[in-house]
């Protein structure tokens, strides 16, 4: 388990170095020139060959690609060219917003998609079974940010039972966190349920309902544990989703998190900001990917042993 | 991962055997009919939009403006007083054009990526696929966001990040369909008698990929106008005033509560559209593939 773990670790550094190589050539194809932007439009010519040679612009690539890595090895990004405060602490503060709003809407999905999946699996073609397939159909198709505003509309304007956004509580982050995490549901859901179906007819499945097993014990102990290994993946896979979707519902409901710093960022062509929030993204994607690969070894007894 | 495998008893070992696609059965399948059925008339609608749009699409009317859909202007009007039917009709158009241009790279590059990597393997497969999962550690919507950053907002960058997003998570599902072909018996038994790589890939792996080919490229088109839609939405899309969905629903969130028609109509549009291509992709796949009827 422990060697699994460590080969893992291993396997994610060179993702991990190409992340931070694009993220690094995100400024480099950028059209203008950096210090020039910093600089501003009024700034003479030697005043930006200046600012150049102080942000390192005049060296070769591989120099400040190296200089870019031991600055992020001590935990610096650059400051805003927005703000022109230290693009870290501006991160820092965003995303524990980020991590609750994607956090639940991560047990809305893992709660929701599960249940329905497994309610449809249960009795497949039956009323109920279409009811969930047409709503899981629907909920892969509904546009974010529609879904965000239509909501708005619904219980904050309509019904006044929820407030439109702010953190100051929990309550407000209920609309979001449902707008981001029922697409993702709908799509654990078509997942669960195919999955289940497909493992439902195989021989064992047979074996345990004829040795005379009730139908609980067949579906809770024998299929859904080996339903759930795909479903771990598609887990990990919609983490992405979610984060990327974090994006335009902390836009709708004003949620000052890092996807919305990153929209405003490239909005005003701060790009240190830019690059640090897509680089933070890109890093917790990559962590929590890591986490459903290794929860593989918890579900599934032979993963522990073969790739250890 | 392999969306569906085709049963290599249907599979032929000599000449280009092109799997059949059953076409009356496809229309049997309420998924392939309904779906193909919303996809067809927002073509149509598309390609005869100078014709059938009841008025000009950015001729503004500002004594009309935020009229409620009834009337003359049969879905209303928006801020501008532009006839929100006609402004939905040509946007189609953006929709399709996003959808075709995601399909149309991703297929190419996808094709020739996952084919490389899958067959030939080696330090090809190696160097591929590290590319590959280099970009999927981003969230997709990330990183098209980060390449609309790179080349700046509006319609042809949009079309560039989007379809360049696409390339990765095709290059990994072909490879896997080509990786389960190249292993079938058939494909064991055209290279004992001799057939090169190239006729192989030719005469059996493309042609007996196509289904699946055909299921990616219909959900491939579904994630593309979501996608598109979230850009322009945020502002880093298509850019007014062009009809485009998601930009007129960002332009209608302003007025939520005095025209929520605003909002709804384009979101409904899109949806819509969404929804057709996911069912088709679904109900092909359930036809091409019967083992996974679920």
């Amino acid at each position: 388990m422990i060697g699994n773990v460590i080969g893992r670790l291993l396997q994610v550094l060179p993702t991990l170095f190409g992340v931070l190589v694009l993220v690094f050539a995100m400024t480099h194809v950028l059209p203008g020139d950096p210090a020039r932007l910093i600089a501003g439009p009024e700034a003479t010519d030697a005043e930006v060959a200046g600012l150049r040679a102080d942000l390192g612009l005049d060296q070769p690539v591989g120099a400040q690609f190296i200089t870019y890595l031991s600055n992020l090895s001590r935990g610096e990004m650059g400051r805003s060219l927005h703000s022109n405060r230290p693009v870290v602490d501006e991160l820092a503060a965003r995303l524990p917003r980020t991590l609750i709003l994607t956090g639940l809407a991560l047990a809305i999905m893992i709660s929701l998609g599960l249940a329905a999946g497994i309610i449809s699996a249960i009795k497949p073609d039956s009323l109920r079974d279409h009811l969930l397939t047409g709503l899981s159909l629907t909920g892969i198709s509904v546009p974010l940010f529609w879904l965000g505003l239509m909501l708005v509309l619904v219980f904050s304007y309509h019904l006044r039972w929820l407030p439109t956004g702010g953190t100051s509580s929990l309550r407000g982050y209920i609309l979001p966190a449902v707008t981001l995490g029922l697409g993702a549901a709908a799509m654990l859901a078509r997942l669960m349920r195919s999955s289940l179906l497909d493992i439902i007819h195989q021989d064992y499945i047979r074996t345990a309902r004829a040795k005379g097993a009730r139908e609980a014990v067949v579906i809770g102990r024998h299929a859904l544990r080996n339903a759930l290994i795909p479903a771990v993946t598609l887990i990990g896979l919609e983490a992405g989703i979610l984060l990327g979707g974090a994006v335009i519902v902390e836009t709708i409901f004003s949620i000052n998190g890092i996807g919305r710093y990153l929209v405003q960022s490239i909005q005003y062509r701060d790009y240190p900001a830019t690059q640090g929030a897509v680089l933070v993204i890109a890093v917790i994607f990559i962590t929590v990917n890591l986490l459903t690969d290794l929860s593989y070894g918890l579900l599934d007894p032979r993963q522990r042993r073969g790739a250890a | 991962m392999s969306l569906m495998r085709l049963d290599p008893a249907r599979g032929r070992i000599a000449g280009f055997a092109l799997p059949r696609l059953p076409r009356f059965r496809a229309l049997r399948n309420w998924r392939v009919s309904l779906g193909g059925a919303i996809l067809l008339v927002v073509l149509v609608s598309s390609l005869l939009a100078p014709w059938i749009s009841p008025f000009d699409p950015y001729a503004q009317d500002l004594k009309a403006a935020l009229l409620p859909p009834g009337g003359s202007h049969l879905l209303g009007t928006d801020e501008f007083g532009r006839d929100l039917l006609s402004r939905l009709i040509w946007g189609g158009r953006i929709a399709l054009l996003v959808a075709a241009v995601s399909v149309v790279v991703s297929l190419i590059a996808g094709l020739f990526l996952g084919l490389v990597a899958g067959y030939f393997g080696g330090w090809l497969d190696a160097l591929i696929m590290r590319g590959v999962d280099i970009l999927l550690a981003f969230p997709n919507f990330l990183l098209a966001i980060a390449m609309v950053a790179i080349l700046g907002p509006g319609l042809a960058n949009m079309l560039v990040a989007i379809a360049i997003f696409g390339i990765p998570g095709f290059v990994r599902l072909y490879r896997a369909e080509v990786l389960t072909l190249k292993g079938a018996d058939y494909v064991e038994a055209a290279r004992s008698m001799g057939a090169g790589p190239w006729q192989v890939i030719r005469r059996h792996i493309l042609p007996n990929s196509i289904p699946l080919v055909i299921v990616l490229c219909s959900l491939r088109a579904a994630t593309a106008i979501l996608v598109a839609s979230g850009l322009s939405f945020l502002g880093l899309g298509v850019e007014p005033p062009l009809p485009d969905w998601g930009a007129m629903l960002t332009n209608g969130r302003e007025y939520l509560r005095v025209a929520p028609h605003l909002t709804t109509v384009p979101g409904l549009a899109i949806m819509a559209l969404v929804f057709a291509f996911n069912i088709f992709g679904d109900g092909l796949r359930d036809i091409l593939d019967p083992r996974r009827k679920h």
